[in-house]
């Protein structure tokens, strides 16, 4: 099935009282004319006549393949299995996450089983925030060991809903929040929004899992000067660099890469100029699974650049620039 | 001149979606079916009339299943009820029990259905409707099997398979599990009895003996496993993954280390398999629309070669023989039931 023919599925992720179920109030009920399934932790308290909503059991288990990245939501294979043996078929899947979960098992799922991979395709991470509250989770100190759910869930973003943006004290409050998120995550756009009430071809179906849709949306993300550096555990980190690379020091690099960061990193993105290859290879990561594949061929006069950017946990900005820029052929 | 197996089809009947569930009673007259609309029906297999309309299940038929007598059939759902009927379609007991009924079985002397709901074991006497929860499983059950002398009913899931005593009610508790680091899809028992057998999330297929516990996999497939099927007598085991069946020779010590029968004639995904009734053919459709007829390997590592493709005109969910081996019945995604003769086939 061709990419454009897959169904887009939107993950709705964010803590408690962000303001998830308002939303899919809004995109239930707004007139577009699309046909919806939502799939939900619980049953809540939406119902509306047109849409479909499922309760799923948050299942999460391992692939038996040794990866400890590799978990999938097994309740969602079987859950979207069954919708797409459905006649009517669906414009639009939402999956909405609790606030404590974990973005990735959700993401993997879409990587990991064939099934869903043929005729799905994953849209965008939209992670909700509260934009009175954020700044106190992103400051909450956690036991050792213990992950900040809200830091991880602006790591995953493809999207950030800046929700309940009435409640801040003033705009400073407002550009304060979002300096917050874009240390963690300086490739998501932000939305701005109250109540919920978004424009939804600003999460839907935006293709964010498109790279060409990602870099025309904020070609500046990839700036290394643009950067902001903190002292932060989750950061983003953005590759800039003309040439082409060597195609065997590059799937060495890529495979040490995962290998050895993949448990850190939790989204990459890039689009690579390989020596000797006329299409550009461009690829999408969530941890250590890698989506890539060569999508269109080099326009003449095109300057052939690699551009990379990842988010992740403790992310050595100089090791990664240095081992990249080794694959460069001479 | 190539002589035709499978007929055109003699009757049609549209279920209102994807036919998720279907059985044939086996004295063979009748048959159930359930759709992922929520429709479900009891069809005389002879020319395709409704017997009875059955209870709608909100959200669509997850599963259905006859007696081994023919004398009662159950439906579940994604709604969590499963509703018990006779042969006329008469409902005689109803059960909410909570969770999706994904798989249901019965016990081979028919008197104790077993339902996979949610993580749970559920067993309800087809005499007195009481059912029996044991204690969950660690994650939600993928499918329910009876061992071939009703002693024990095992259950699939992420983790492995674990085994319920359904004498030792009302203990709850399992009494033995078989450990797999993989998400287990499918369950069949060899017909000998000697043999449990899982298709796996992570493309392999997992056997154990029974019941000494011993296991092996078999991988190297491309994508995960969901349909299994021993023939009857239990000499070779099909398994279909995407649009290849590999064939495992389970004569004499098993399968470890022998090379399977294959066939790929297939576009699409295969969706259901099922061997003739004492006999040696293998049905199989796929979502390519196609239903082969296949012989039964001879020899390990054969290349087998179908004896009839038949193209149906429509995604194919569901193929099974009669039990007179004189026809099959089909079921497509987009509702269609439809019957077929098939002919001896002389060699």
């Amino acid at each position: 099935m061709a990419p454009a023919d897959k169904v887009p599925v939107t993950v709705l992720t964010g803590f408690l009282g962000a303001g998830k179920t308002t939303l899919l109030n809004h995109i239930l009920t707004e007139q577009h004319g699309m046909k919806i399934a939502v799939i939900e932790n619980e049953f809540g308290e939406i119902g509306i006549d047109d849409a479909l909503v499922l309760d799923a059991e948050e299942e999460i288990f391992e692939m038996n393949n040794g990866c400890i990245c590799c978990t999938v939501r097994g309740d969602l294979i079987r859950i979207l299995g069954n919708l797409m043996k459905r006649r009517d078929r669906f414009d639009q899947i939402v999956i909405e996450t609790t606030g404590l979960a974990d973005p990735a098992p959700v993401a993997q799922t879409f990587f990991m089983d064939d099934e869903i991979s043929s005729q799905l395709r994953l849209d965008a991470i939209v992670t909700v925030v509260d934009a009175k509250h954020l700044v106190q989770h992103l400051d909450d100190h956690k036991p050792e060991g213990v992950e900040n759910e809200a830091v991880e869930q602006l790591a995953f973003a493809d999207r950030v809903l800046l929700n309940k943006v009435d409640l801040a004290a003033d705009e400073n409050e407002l550009i304060e929040v979002e300096r917050r998120i874009r240390e963690i995550n300086a490739i998501a756009p932000i939305v701005r929004t109250s109540h919920g009430k978004v424009d939804l071809d600003r999460i839907l179906d935006v293709g964010a899992f498109d790279l060409d849709r990602v870099l025309a949306d904020d070609p500046e993300f990839l700036d290394p000067d643009a950067e902001h550096q903190h002292d932060l555990s989750v950061t983003s980190v953005g590759i800039d660099a003309d040439g082409e690379l060597d195609v065997g020091k590059l799937n060495e690099w890529l495979g040490w890469l995962l290998r050895e960061r993949g448990v850190d990193i939790f989204r990459s993105k890039g689009i690579l100029s390989v020596a000797g290859w006329d299409d550009r290879y461009v690829f999408q990561g969530v941890h250590m699974l890698i989506d890539g594949r060569t999508d269109r061929p080099w326009g003449p006069g095109e300057p052939r650049t690699n551009k990379l950017v990842f988010i992740g946990r403790n992310l050595d900005r100089d090791e990664l620039e240095q081992s990249f820029r080794a694959c460069l052929v001479a | 001149m190539s002589r035709r197996v499978i007929g055109e089809p003699t009757w049609r009947i549209d279920l209102a979606d994807y036919v998720a569930a279907l059985d044939v009673a086996p004295h063979g007259e009748l048959l159930v079916a359930g759709s992922l609309s929520g429709d479900a029906a009891l069809i005389d297999t002879d020319d395709g009339r409704v017997v009875a309309k059955l209870a709608d299940h909100r959200f669509g038929v997850l599963s259905a299943a006859w007696t081994p007598d023919g004398g009662a059939v159950a439906v579940g759902g994604h709604d969590g009820v499963v509703h018990l009927y006779g042969p006329s379609g008469g409902c005689f007991a109803s059960h909410e029990l909570g969770g999706w009924v994904a798989d249901l079985a019965w016990s081979p002397d028919g008197s104790t259905l077993a339902a996979a709901v949610g993580k749970t074991l559920v067993l309800i006497q087809r005499a007195n409707g009481c059912p029996h929860r044991f204690d969950p499983v660690a994650s939600t059950i993928t499918a329910v099997a009876w061992a071939v002398n009703g002693k024990r009913v095992g259950v699939t899931a992420y983790g492995g398979v674990t085994w319920f005593d359904p004498d030792a009610v009302p203990a709850t508790e399992a009494v033995r599990t078989y450990p797999w680091k993989g998400s287990l899809l499918s369950l069949v028992m060899s017909p000998t009895g000697k043999w449990a057998c899982g298709g796996a999330q992570d493309a392999s297929v997992h056997l154990w003996k029974l019941w000494s516990g011993d296991d092996l996999a078999m991988s190297g497939y491309p994508a995960k496993l969901e349909h299994l099927a021993f023939r009857d007598d239990g000499r070779w085991m099909a398994s279909a993954c995407l649009g290849e069946i590999t064939v495992w020779d389970f004569g004499g010590k098993g399968p470890a280390g022998s090379r399977p029968a294959a066939g790929e004639e297939h576009a699409r995904h295969i969706s259901s398999l099922d061997w003739e009734p004492d006999g040696e053919r293998l049905l199989t459709g796929a979502a390519d629309g196609r239903m082969i007829l296949w012989p039964s390997p001879r020899k390990q590592g054969q290349q087998l070669t179908p004896l009839d493709v038949c193209e149906t005109g429509g995604e194919l969910a569901h193929v099974a023989w009669l039990p007179d081996r004189s026809g099959c019945v089909s079921a497509r995604a987009d509702g269609a039931i439809e019957h077929r003769d098939i002919t001896a086939h002389r060699t």
